[in-house]
């Protein structure tokens, strides 16, 4: 079987391995975008504080290179699904199934002075390089996403003076409740980060490079704008070939991670799946996410019958040493009728877990992490807990699962 | 190919912790038990140690999970083992962990899992109740059985003796 894949990324590759160990004779054919080999975006962060080194970004893969064709540097053109067949480099592909991992880029708004020198995104390694070699001092990143505080946290931790814009309230307004944010907000202000929420940016001033950036309530001066206000899916080539397209602007794909087109299968950034709690549609951007879609998609291309249960929005992120997570809904997406918060606070450590119809439906952390793995896990299994009191008061039951004694103490 | 692993009588169990000093010890030259491989959590109702262990899964989800493929299975094994050499310390694995197994070592600033000392597990070695123990599943599964059986036959036994009033 010929299967291609669109994308060199964390999808595309998982995909392309997980074909290779379960049919090894099929021919696959990856076809990156960027002329640079596999590697993981999600150390980017740690590569521009200087923690780990280049080399160290780029994956080892055990792919068997004599059944993968990689190609890098070429983009495809266009997908033929009527004839089976995609274009890149001039030269007609044809495919029994094809994959499509294209992945997402950032957001860029339509305001002046973005085409400047001084304007970064976080996306890929180039766009490091280049952060690196423009050797800011003074740093305004907009967006107070996943992205946008670990480059605030660690371009600080190279010695600039870093300022976070955020068009919302609250930072991490799509992961953390107000107070869980305002506990990570003050965390970073003590570290000497300056956060602005509720402005909006409105133009980048300079000559011929950038000098300053205009807020609606203030104007900072600044020798480089980091922008990190949110990611769009790639669905340009999806859209070309009449595949049809979510109302979220992701590719629509079924549990199978199929599209439209019965031979083209989709996963990774540029899908939208359905939420694992609510069940509605829903964009998950996340490593984990789309290493399991992928290898849903690529099973469903061999002729397995696999449905993916859902994205869960899941972020783990480290503020100066001190260990975050969130999972799941937020407590405004839920009914308030039925919402049930449990919420425990000591000196240095805060848990927030929502609960609705005995149904956990999100978990926030701040300070430790401890036991939020088997907590996620039972989440994830739509467990009650009642049925967790249940396990934990029985001397049988709980012999065979002791790390049930950790979450009790969470769920009081 | 199964591999032994280990597995822990919460019935011999009386929580010493030597076994995470000697964890600790053996893999970060520490003399405490807060980076210990294998946890000891206390039942305080029924006074009553249990073990929390990786239990190297079939199907891992800290493998999913990994930013960086740095956990694989060892080849030719069912071990779960990591390369710390790309290890960035985000701490995915630790919340994919459905057992909470998955330990974040402070001193390393990675996350780290039980990899049975290379065949010869200290905490084994120096348990002074043999509450803990490295056996084959299949051995293992075998002796629960006997266990079980004669804990059931001691019991009817006992019955029985009762029942012709001699002393037991």
């Amino acid at each position: 079987m010929r299967i291609i894949i669109i994308g060199n990324g964390a999808a595309g590759n998982q995909a392309a391995q997980t074909i290779q160990n379960r049919d090894p004779e099929a021919e696959i054919t990856i076809l990156g975008a960027e002329s640079i080999p596999f590697y993981s975006a999600c150390a980017l962060p740690d590569y521009l504080a200087g923690w780990i080194k280049r080399d160290q970004l780029f994956l080892k893969s055990s792919l068997n290179r004599h059944r993968v064709e990689i190609r890098l540097g070429q983009a495809v053109e266009d997908i033929k699904p009527d004839r089976q067949a995609v274009t890149a480099g001039g030269e007609l592909l044809f495919y029994d199934r094809l994959i499509i991992a294209s992945g997402s880029r950032p957001v860029l708004p339509n305001i002046p002075g973005i085409g400047m020198p001084g304007n970064f995104v976080i996306k890929s390694v180039h766009d490091i390089d280049r952060i690196l070699a423009h050797n800011p001092r003074r740093i305004v990143v907009i967006g107070s996403g996943n992205i946008g505080i670990e480059a605030a946290e660690t371009l600080e931790y190279q010695g600039c003076k870093v300022s976070i814009i955020e068009m919302m309230p609250r930072i991490m307004p799509r992961l953390f409740d107000e107070f869980p944010a305002m506990l990570i907000r003050k965390i970073l202000e003590n570290h000497g980060i300056e956060i602005h929420t509720g402005e909006k940016a409105q133009e980048v001033i300079g000559n011929n490079r950038v000098e300053g950036l205009i807020t609606d309530c203030r104007e900072i001066s600044c020798d480089a704008v980091i922008w990190a206000a949110g990611v769009r899916q790639n669905t340009e080539l999806a859209r070309a070939a009449g595949i049809e397209i979510g109302s979220l602007g992701g590719i629509k794909v079924d549990s199978q991670m199929k599209t439209s087109h019965p031979e083209i299968y989709a996963c990774g950034d540029c899908v939208e799946t359905s939420d694992l709690l609510t069940g509605k549609p829903a964009l998950c951007l996340l490593w984990s996410c789309a290493k399991a879609q992928a290898e849903v998609a690529a099973r469903n291309c061999l002729g397995e019958k696999i449905a993916y249960p859902g994205a869960l929005k899941l972020v783990a992120e480290d503020a100066y040493g001190k260990p975050c997570m969130a999972a799941g809904l937020l407590e405004e997406e839920l009914n308030k009728k039925e919402l049930k918060i449990i919420e425990q606070e000591t000196e240095n450590t805060y848990h927030r877990i929502l609960i609705e119809n005995e149904r956990i439906m999100g978990i926030q952390a701040v300070g430790s992490m401890e036991a939020m793995g088997p907590l996620l896990y039972l989440m994830k299994k739509m467990v009650a807990p009642s049925e967790i009191k249940r396990i934990i008061n029985s001397p049988v039951l709980l012999k065979n699962m002791p790390w049930m004694l950790t979450i009790d103490k969470y769920l009081q | 190919m199964t591999q032994k692993r280990l597995y822990h009588n919460a019935s011999l169990c009386n929580g010493c912790g030597i076994c995470q000093l000697v964890c600790t010890l053996e893999h970060c030259r520490q003399w405490n038990h807060y980076q210990s491989r294998i946890k000891i959590v206390n039942d305080t109702e029924r006074n009553a140690f249990y073990s929390v262990c990786c239990s190297h899964c079939e199907e891992a989800p800290c493998i999913m999970a990994c930013l960086m493929n740095t956990i694989y299975k060892e080849p030719g094994s069912d071990i779960t083992v990591r390369d710390l050499y790309h290890c960035i310390g985000c701490r995915a694995c630790e919340l994919a962990c459905p057992f909470d197994a998955a330990v974040f070592d402070v001193i390393q600033e990675k996350v780290v899992n039980c990899d049975l000392c290379g065949g010869r597990p200290l905490c084994v070695e120096y348990c002074p109740n043999h509450a803990l123990t490295y056996d084959y599943p299949e051995d293992q599964a075998d002796k629960n059985r006997n266990q079980a059986a004669s804990q059931k036959f001691g019991a009817s036994l006992l019955e029985v003796f009762k029942f012709s009033g001699k002393e037991v």
